[in-house]
């Protein structure tokens, strides 16, 4: 019975926490509290796809955020505003590489804020 | 009905009452250790794979307590931004720690915080969420048949201990609802059966606050940081204790050593590079020109060490003064012989080969007789025979040395080797190791090992490949001999094992930011300065390498 009691947690917990892996629109994805968060750079922008943790969407217009990434060896902060449903974007301002690390803080409109690193 | 079942009735309800009153959720009585989570202040903790992060909020502000994953080693230069709830905020260098201003850390909640992290050339990010709790942790008031239940248990539990215990003002409360008890049935007319109920009321409560008075914890909830050792076992260590404890790890990496032996050895001169000054003839010791030289003073090879005037023994004395007696009655005959031929010798009658002849012994005697008389004079030279250092003096002004007396001993101290013991036959390799005074391995080199067994042990001679290592002739010293097998394991310095209540060895592990975990572990000699654990770690635990001695101490 304890057997068949801890198997079934072990499969609770593996389908609770995702893997870090590429996100479906080719950036990193992580687990980020009830979210999940896919960092895409796009030029001299980079763009945060959140949708919840079953992959459903949510309204992301009233969240904002900061984005904190290292480029060439140097921090650099970014502030995250709504671009389009579902995606918070930010103008660093210099070219953002593919696989870039840093990590990013999101707050909703209830000042609750979760934190994914890349 | 009798007086005796009322009483103890009475004084058995009032031993409850007093149960019930001591025993409350809330807070711990005793002297048991509190939970941890009660004593010490609010923290985040982040580690990543290079630093390692503890945040510890003191009311409106932050204290960041910045280490390097790996080795524990604390971080002093570098530039820490937190992300806050209320936007960017720098830390501030405050010795060998951060602080941050953080107003809304006073309230409670929970707290995401993201660590910007520069330090030279690595940068990083830490994420920790820092959970302000209620700061009142007080009683929750239960109620309802469900809190009566656990009371009424509690009451029981209770009384049962303070049984157990002989407690004073349990007795107390006993006595006290026993003689209440004797009372009722004195006064068992109606009209004072009132009265009585109320001085039992009044004695219960008198009772009940002193039980209750007694039982009152030292102290309510205290919030400090504490060292201290877990019910588990575990160490809790917070960053400020680690600090002063000077805290080092080194991440456990597994590979394939040389099985290695200990023998037990004393450090030699090396017998090329080192000797003794010794009189060959007795007398007495004078100093060369300058004075003898002082213990630990360099000196040259044929340096003048000091000098030996032969003394001589009575009898040497009188055959001396005997010799030279009869030297000067051969003398004086042949000056006489000499004198007497030398105008024969010119007028022909004595021939030139006997007057030469005279001559010559008469030359002979007087040569004979003025060795014995500088005799006493000509004192031995003694002179170092090898560069080095003075490391033995016995000289003094004056004294007189027997044949063969050590008055110097010369070493090199650069040129030292070990002498070990070896039991059993085993092929050792070349190298091998002994710990040096600072516990560092110094490394030693095969010279050569003996045959013939010395005391069932074979003797090997090392060379010490290191001048500087700092050892002593006529140290003791264990020797670390690496053999031709091989282990595998995790090495770690000596310093990391220790020695377990029981006997056993222990490494401590460092599990978390704060928590350092004891493990037990199978050991294997390595070299002089380190151990091969072969069971208890496994490769990528951090072991405590340096205080791990201090970390036992804790309770």
């Amino acid at each position: 019975m304890l057997r068949i009691a801890s198997l079934m947690l072990l499969f609770a917990t593996s389908a609770l926490a995702h893997e870090p892996g590429i996100g479906p629109n080719g950036g990193m994805r992580v687990d980020a509290g009830p979210y999940r968060v896919e960092l895409v750079p796009d030029g001299t922008r980079v763009n945060v796809y959140i949708t919840m943790d079953d992959e459903s969407s949510i309204d992301t217009t009233t969240m904002a955020g900061t984005a904190i990434l290292l480029i060439d060896g140097k921090p650099l902060r970014a502030p995250l505003a709504p671009a389009s449903p579902g995606v918070l974007s930010a103008d660093t301002g210099v070219i953002v590489p593919a696989g870039v690390k840093g990590a990013v803080q999101i707050s909703d409109k209830d000042g609750k804020t979760v934190q994914a690193k890349f | 009905m009798t007086l005796f079942p009322v009483g103890v009735f009475v004084a058995l309800f009032s031993l409850f009452a007093a149960g019930l009153v001591q025993a409350h959720e809330g807070h711990v009585h005793g002297d048991e250790t509190p939970p941890d989570s009660v004593q010490s202040a609010p923290r985040a903790t982040a580690t990543s794979a290079l630093f390692e992060l503890v945040a510890v909020a003191n009311g409106p502000e932050l204290t960041v307590y910045l280490d390097r994953f790996e080795t524990n080693e604390p971080v002093t230069e570098a530039v820490i931004v937190v992300e806050t709830p209320a936007g960017p905020a720098t830390a501030t260098k405050e010795g060998d720690v951060f602080r941050v201003d953080t107003p809304w850390s006073a309230e409670p909640g929970a707290y995401e915080l993201l660590f910007t992290i520069e330090a030279g050339t690595d940068v990083d990010f830490l994420t920790a969420t820092l959970t302000i709790p209620e700061t009142a942790v007080a009683s929750s008031g239960t109620s309802g048949p469900v809190a009566g239940a656990w009371q009424l248990q509690a009451g029981l539990a209770s009384v049962a201990d303070r049984l157990r215990r002989s407690d004073p003002a349990l007795i107390a409360v006993g006595t006290m609802g026993f003689l209440s008890g004797l009372l009722v049935m004195v006064l068992r007319r109606r009209q004072v059966v009132v009265a009585g109920v109320l001085i039992i009321g009044v004695a219960l409560a008198a009772g009940s606050t002193m039980a209750f008075a007694e039982a009152m914890p030292q102290g309510a909830v205290v919030i400090r940081d504490v060292a201290q050792r877990l019910p588990d076992g575990r160490i809790f260590g917070p960053k400020a204790a680690q600090r002063i404890l000077a805290i080092r790890t080194l991440a456990a990496v597994e590979g394939e050593h040389r099985r290695s032996i200990e023998m037990a050895g004393r450090v030699i001169p090396d017998p090329n590079a080192s000797g003794f000054v010794q009189t060959a003839i007795g007398g007495r010791l004078l100093p060369p020109p300058g004075g003898f030289p002082a213990l630990g003073a360099t000196v040259k090879a044929g340096q003048v060490m000091a000098m030996v005037e032969p003394s001589l023994a009575a009898a040497d004395q009188s055959s001396i003064r005997q010799s030279k007696a009869e030297l000067d009655q051969d003398i004086n005959l042949s000056e006489r012989q000499y004198e007497r031929i030398r105008p024969l010798a010119r007028s022909g009658a004595v021939s030139q080969a006997q007057m030469e002849e005279a001559e010559l012994t008469l030359q002979g005697l007087r040569d004979r007789r003025a060795a014995l008389d500088s005799l006493r004079m000509e004192a031995e030279t003694l002179v170092a025979p090898v560069s080095g250092v003075v490391s033995k003096a016995n000289a003094a002004l004056g004294l007189i040395a027997e044949t063969n007396t050590e008055v110097f001993h010369i070493i090199d101290p650069s040129k030292l080797w070990v002498e070990a013991a070896l039991f059993g036959d085993m092929a050792l390799a070349s190298s091998a190791s002994v710990a040096g005074p600072d516990k560092a391995a110094v490394s030693l080199e095969l010279v050569g090992a003996g045959f013939a067994e010395d005391g069932q042990a074979q003797p090997v001679h090392y060379r010490i490949s290191d001048p500087a290592a700092g050892l002593r002739v006529g140290a003791r010293v264990t020797v670390f001999a690496e053999t031709a097998g091989v282990i595998k394991g995790i090495s770690a310095p000596r310093e990391a094992v220790i020695r377990g209540t029981n006997g056993e060895n222990l490494v401590f592990v460092h599990t978390g930011p704060e928590i350092f975990e004891p493990r037990t572990v199978r050991i294997e000699p390595l070299d002089g300065g380190r151990v091969i654990i072969v069971a208890g770690v496994t490769a990528g635990d951090r072991v405590v390498t340096q205080g791990a001695e201090l970390l036992n101490q804790l309770r």
